[in-house]
């Protein structure tokens, strides 16, 4: 039988996350999609090409509300959270995992709001419930990173973690490492392109990645810990001399999320030029040290549309 | 703390152990154990082998134990030689130039233990900002509290402590 899928948020990711069940002819049935004005419910399936070729308030099915009317009104077996991040509330996303977990769904989301603010209430909920919360796309985007070390380290014992978990931060690290530029003027370029908020402070301050770190961190450890928790240094006062220095000493300097058992810190680091976590541009990257396995490293999109990659996996997992 | 003794035993079998005993029994840990043939000698019809043994022990005192106890098992010690193992670990610091007293900076590290090496910087076009990479040569025991130091440093300075990720 196809999986029922209702999906909260229907913005970049969900479209295209749409799309791949379309292309790729999966076994998944939409059976509701809402956005921030109402929502489209159909239990026999909602058709993709129709849904993704008009406009969605002219949908035949479309009616006002919202998410939270959505799921509570749909018969569905997994809930794809895909609304905008709050990393201060959790919300909407909180509520939306609530109301799905309490109806009987099945959780997927790249959403790490609610698992920055509320991380022990949701795994709690959840077991309570029976059900599975997959959150893989929160952390490095494509990367398999929470999948990774949830189910194939089974009997290994995670000792430490280093990551790169924000694009943004590396695409103006690496900028400064080949082009000798002043961290203000790459900043603007990276707004320019995109690839920084008009309000960079979240990624640039290095917030963004203590979140991350946070979602690493309680998954590997069962700790409920939070953004406060992590000694956090930003990259603003990175210079391009320091940048040189590092480069004539045959390193570089990165954003790096480090934790183990008894810290977690996000501050820059000298990376030798050699090591697995000198990735370029947007990429991220995710190290970690092992018992069992030794050093593993994963490389990947941390944002973007390769993100659907993981939120599908997720969905084919529940 | 690493530690390097020459000490001549008996050419007799057991020697080796005794010796051994007389480390272990004081919390030291063998590393290498290194036979000086070539220096044997023959005293009273009695043949002696140099041995030079590397260990680690953790406090001074131990390896004082040692020296005195072999001695007492009959056991010649020739020479004994100790130092602190350094870790070296490179870091850049960087800020504005008006808040960076490299003197106070560098004598407040060495002050607690560890010596600078490799200290290299540079100074902004504009002349505002400094930014300098440098090894810091510290026992490891010593490593994070010199760190603690320097961070305390860069912190009332507000200044950038770039610590290596893995070296």
């Amino acid at each position: 039988m196809s999986r029922r899928v209702i999906i909260a948020g229907f913005g970049f990711l969900a479209r295209n996350l749409a799309k791949a069940i379309e292309d790729n002819s999966l076994d998944i049935k939409i059976v509701g999609v809402s956005e921030i004005h109402g929502f489209i419910h159909d239990k026999e399936g909602i058709r993709i090409k129709e849904l993704l070729k008009g406009k969605f308030n002219k949908h035949p099915k479309f009616r006002k509300g919202d998410s939270t009317e959505l799921i509570k009104t749909a018969e569905a077996d997994i809930m794809v959270e895909l609304t905008p991040t709050n990393a201060k509330t959790g919300e909407p996303a909180f509520t939306h995992i609530k109301l799905a977990l309490e109806k009987g769904m099945d959780v997927v989301t790249s959403n790490k709001g609610p698992f920055v603010t509320h991380f022990a209430e949701v795994m709690e909920l959840a077991k309570k419930k029976g059900r599975r919360v997959r959150y893989d796309a929160t952390v490095g985007g494509a990367i398999p990173s929470i999948i990774m070390v949830q189910d194939c380290l089974r009997g290994d014992e995670i000792e430490s973690i280093y990551g790169i978990l924000n694009g943004t931060t590396n695409y103006i690290l690496s900028t400064m490492y080949h082009e000798s530029r002043p961290f203000d003027n790459v900043l603007k370029e990276a707004q320019e392109l995109g690839y920084a908020e008009a309000d960079p402070t979240y990624d640039i301050d290095g917030i963004d990645a203590a979140g991350k770190l946070v979602i690493l961190v309680n998954t590997i450890f069962g700790y409920d810990k939070k953004v406060s928790d992590v000694k956090v240094t930003g990259i603003r006062k990175v210079t391009p001399e320091a940048m040189k220095l590092a480069k004539e000493a045959h390193m570089t300097i990165k954003l790096i999320c480090y934790a183990d058992r008894d810290r977690m810190e996000v501050c820059p680091m000298l990376v030798p030029a050699y090591h697995p976590l000198n990735v370029e541009g947007t990429l991220n990257a995710f190290f970690i040290k092992t018992k069992l396995h030794g050093e593993l490293t994963l490389v990947g999109r941390g944002a973007g549309k390769e993100t659907i990659g993981a939120i599908l996996n997720d969905i084919l997992l529940s | 703390m690493k530690v390097m003794l020459e000490a001549e035993l008996l050419d007799e079998p057991g020697q080796l152990v005794r010796a051994l005993k007389v480390i272990s029994k004081h919390q030291g840990n063998i590393n290498e154990i290194i036979h000086i043939g070539e220096r044997r000698s023959k005293r009273d019809g009695k043949i002696y082998i140099p041995l030079r043994l590397i260990f680690t022990v953790q406090e001074k005192v131990e390896l004082e134990k040692i020296e005195m106890e072999l001695v007492e098992e009959g056991i010649g010690v020739l020479t004994s030689l100790m130092r602190e193992e350094t870790e070296s670990l490179r870091v850049i610091i960087c800020g504005k130039s008006e808040r960076i007293d490299v003197k106070n900076m560098l004598s407040g590290i060495k002050t607690n233990g560890a010596d600078i090496g490799d200290f290299k910087y540079k100074i902004s076009e504009t002349g505002d900002s400094f930014s300098a990479i440098f090894r810091l040569l510290a026992p490891p025991k010593k490593r994070e509290s010199v760190l603690n130091i320097l961070e305390k440093y860069v912190n009332s300075n507000q200044l950038l402590l770039i610590k290596p990720v893995i070296e």
